[in-house]
């Protein structure tokens, strides 16, 4: 593995000295040699070795790196430059000394006398005594002791590491006689970069480091890697916080190993990761010590100007719910209000009860909307592993592409970012496999060979909108009705009234596939389902605009947050429920004559469009369904949210409300009909619908 | 002799230690364990001596009478294998 990764930094350092034309070919075999290690990793992790297969298997990658190497350098170097790496360090740590190089005269010396140096006479600490302006020695063992008994007295198991501000010819003539045991560096500026420099980069260098571990362990991971890429990666991240001198990270980092090993899930990991990452690198041992200071007394006044906390998620969560629980207590009081209005009169009282439920309203909306705001992260948390995938997928499928991305500072909900990646990497999966052309074909097209992907995310209200464009062969909707017709997603008659634009939301619907293969990279048909099925889950929705032979571009609409949600009460089968304002298209009031009946199913007639509609309470099992009288007019709540339209016969619409809804926790959490649970103003548990999975 | 075994049981070296006195001291070191060493009044001290210092880590007495060693490899023999000698700060500022 080691000799592997020589052969890799040489390769990377010809690179960057330009001696080496970067290639795709090099960045492949470049990407393998990480891969490989990766693997590595992972299975020392596991089992504490490397696996039996792995020297041959470095052998090959190695000779693969090798061949992209100048010839000269094609063997690992040693030379003078690493033997001296102790004297970067030592200078490194040493301001004085690292003042010196600057004027470029700091010898270093590597002294290995011979063991039988005392019969030639020889005092190597005699000789050290003689070099002038010694401002460092190191004197070490060069194989361990043996036992007390057992050692001779006449071996020489001692070498010297030393540096020198004194010329280099003074240095050297002090080891005049023995120029085969002892090795004369000069250390110039050149050779090492200012401490300041060096400790910033050795910070960046530390951030990107932990960025990296965060990005790996977000990434999704095969069960049987999981354990060691988790150790590989929590122990990587503790030596980094301790190069950095942040110990405390270190140890909060161990603090969770536990619990992420026995949950089998990092997310706690990550938590403490992202922590750090979102204070800066100079403040990681700044907050130790205000950690430290904050155990015992600490001492006043001298605060910097603008400084981080970092907080654990858990404390901001609680923080969230208690707000979450204000917004409950406060639509009571908007109903107490209320009925102070009714009962009372509209007296004085009344009024002033209402102006301070108006004040307190406000109020407890800015506490929670600061809550809520602790919570978001930049959505490039999600962004910044695609294009890899880009390059991956790709480059297996034979095509040519290239990526941009903006507005990746967009903030969201840490959740929505986190939920985001997977549904992003199946519409990415499938632009590149099914939207984008093999490079003849583009060529024919009159395109660029490369095809060009946009990702792009901004704010629009209180939902952030990511638009994913390809300039792909677009979608073809007269086969996107063939193929729903042919599986019997939608009716003889639907196929028909669809327009195009209706049609190919279709991708979305479950168990079609318009590849006609199904590849390695998509096409089983259940991608876009399931993006559908997660962006729905996290309240929000899926869309695609597709223009043929131009491109397509799918568009997801997230609420920024999870915690809160616009909701509206209906009323079905003698029970009360809450649905997701944006799951409502519109509701429509009609008279049951025009409700029509299909074979086994009811319909009607929406703008000359046959909309599918069912009875909520049926749907649901409830127990009283049906059993409401039936008016003379119908009320439908119609719904785009099962990736096409469809209509919910209810009773009754109650009210709006802001509410905090809670996901259904424990057993319920495999009850997929609903998206979760809300406290209303009078203390009742509102089951609030997934429209989705009802239609489904 | 530089290198001696006073009545209380302590192993002294005294003024400039050869090579030869390596020996000895190897000699009373495993005779005695951990010594103790008195190395104070010792002056000069070869690279054999002090290596052998190194091996046997003994409890030592007092401060290495031999500036040299005092300043750059005193610290190796209670560190064990490697020891980084660095003059203190002013030193060091005087020298430069």
């Amino acid at each position: 593995m080691t000799r592997l990764l020589h052969v890799g930094e040489d390769l990377l350092s010809a690179l960057r000295g330009r001696k080496v034309l970067c290639t795709p070919d090099v960045i492949n075999a470049l990407l393998a040699c990480i891969d490989q290690v990766g693997h590595w990793v992972a299975d020392i992790e596991a089992t504490g070795r490397l696996p039996d297969r792995a020297a041959e298997r470095a052998a090959a990658l190695a000779a693969d790196l090798r061949r992209y190497l100048p010839q000269s350098s094609a063997e690992p170097t040693g030379g003078a430059g690493s033997d001296f790496d102790w004297a970067a360090r030592v200078i490194a740590d040493d301001p004085a000394l690292s003042a010196k190089t600057d004027r470029g005269s700091v010898v270093a010396i590597a002294y290995d006398p011979q063991p039988n140096c005392f019969f030639d006479g020889d005092d190597p600490l005699g000789l050290l005594r003689k070099v002038p302006r010694l401002v460092f020695l190191d004197v070490r063992t060069r194989s361990p002791w043996p036992d007390l008994q057992d050692v001779n007295p006449f071996a020489c198991n001692l070498a010297f590491r030393a540096l020198s501000v004194a010329s280099r010819d003074d240095v050297g003539q002090v080891f005049r006689h023995i120029p085969d045991q002892v090795r004369i560096a000069e250390i110039t500026h050149e050779s090492l970069s200012s401490p300041a420099a060096q400790e910033r980069s050795s910070r960046d260098l530390a951030r990107k480091i932990l960025a990296a571990q965060r990005a790996l362990l977000a990434a999704p991971c095969p069960e049987k890697e999981f354990l060691g890429r988790l150790g590989a990666a929590i122990e990587v991240a503790k030596n980094v916080l301790r190069f950095a001198g942040a110990h405390a990270g270190a140890v909060r980092i161990e603090a969770v190993r536990a619990e992420a090993t026995s949950a089998r899930n990092a997310d706690v990991v990550l938590r403490v990761l992202d922590q750090l990452l979102s204070s800066t690198a100079s403040d990681w041992s700044k907050a130790d010590s205000v950690q430290d200071t904050e155990s015992g007394a600490a001492p006043a006044g001298e605060l910097p100007a603008t400084r981080t906390l970092r907080i654990e998620e858990t404390k901001v969560d609680r923080l969230l719910d208690v707000a979450g629980e204000l917004i409950v207590a406060k639509n009571t009081m908007n109903d107490l209000a209320a009925r102070i209005g009714a009962e009372l009169g509209e007296g004085e009282i009344a009024r002033a009860v209402r102006n301070q439920t108006a004040v307190i309203d406000r109020l407890v909306g800015q506490t929670h909307h600061s809550a809520v705001q602790l919570r978001m992260v930049p959505l490039a948390q999600a962004f910044r592993r695609l294009p890899r995938v880009v390059r991956d997928v790709s480059h297996e499928l034979g095509k040519l592409a290239a990526i941009t991305m903006k507005g990746e500072d967009t903030e969201a909900d840490k959740s929505v970012v986190d939920a985001m990646f997977e549904p992003l990497l199946h519409v990415l999966r499938n632009a590149l496999d099914h939207g984008i052309e093999p490079p003849q074909e583009r060529r024919a097209a009159g395109k660029p060979e490369q095809a060009e992907i946009s990702l792009g995310a901004f704010r629009h209200g209180e939902h952030i909108v990511i638009e994913l464009s390809d300039d792909g062969r677009g979608i073809d909707a007269a086969a996107v009705r063939r193929k729903a017709r042919e599986q019997s997603l939608i009716g003889e008659e639907e196929a028909r009234e669809l327009s195009d634009d209706q049609t190919i939301q279709l991708v979305f619907a479950e168990g079609l596939s318009t590849a006609a293969q199904v590849s390695q990279v998509s096409g089983r048909g259940i991608g876009l389902a399931a993006v559908r099925a997660t962006v729905e889950r996290l309240g929000g929705a899926v869309s695609v605009a597709s223009q043929p032979g131009r491109g397509t571009t799918v568009r997801l609409t997230l609420p920024l947050s999870m915690a809160f949600m616009r909701i509206m009460t209906i009323h079905a089968g003698g029970e009360v429920f809450g649905v997701p304002i944006e799951a409502i298209a519109e509701t429509v009031r009609l008279p049951r004559a025009h409700i029509l009946q299909i074979k086994s199913g009811e319909a009607f007639v929406l703008r000359d469009r046959i909309v599918p509609t069912c009875r909520l309470d049926r749907l649901l099992d409830l127990p009283n369904a049906g059993i409401c009288d039936r008016g003379n007019d119908a009320l439908i709540l119609v719904t785009d949210a099962g990736g096409q339209t469809a209509g919910l016969e209810i009773d009754r619409i109650g009210e709006r409300l802001d509410v905090v809804v809670k996901p259904m926790q424990g057993l319920l959490a495999e009850v997929q009909d609903y998206a979760g649970t809300t406290m209303l103003g009078n203390g009742r548990v509102l089951l609030v619908l997934n429209l989705g999975a009802v239609l489904q | 002799m530089t290198v001696r075994l006073d009545n209380e049981g302590v192993i002294i070296l005294a003024g400039e230690c050869p090579v030869e006195d390596a020996e000895t001291l190897l000699e009373h070191l495993q005779a005695r364990g951990d010594g103790p060493v008195d190395w104070s009044g010792c002056t000069a001290m070869h690279t054999a001596v002090l290596q052998i210092v190194m091996a046997a880590r003994p409890k030592l007495l007092g401060e290495c009478g031999d500036g040299f060693v005092r300043t750059w490899a005193a610290s190796a023999p209670r560190d064990g294998a490697a020891a980084k000698g660095r003059k203190p700060a002013q030193d060091r500022k005087r020298e430069s």
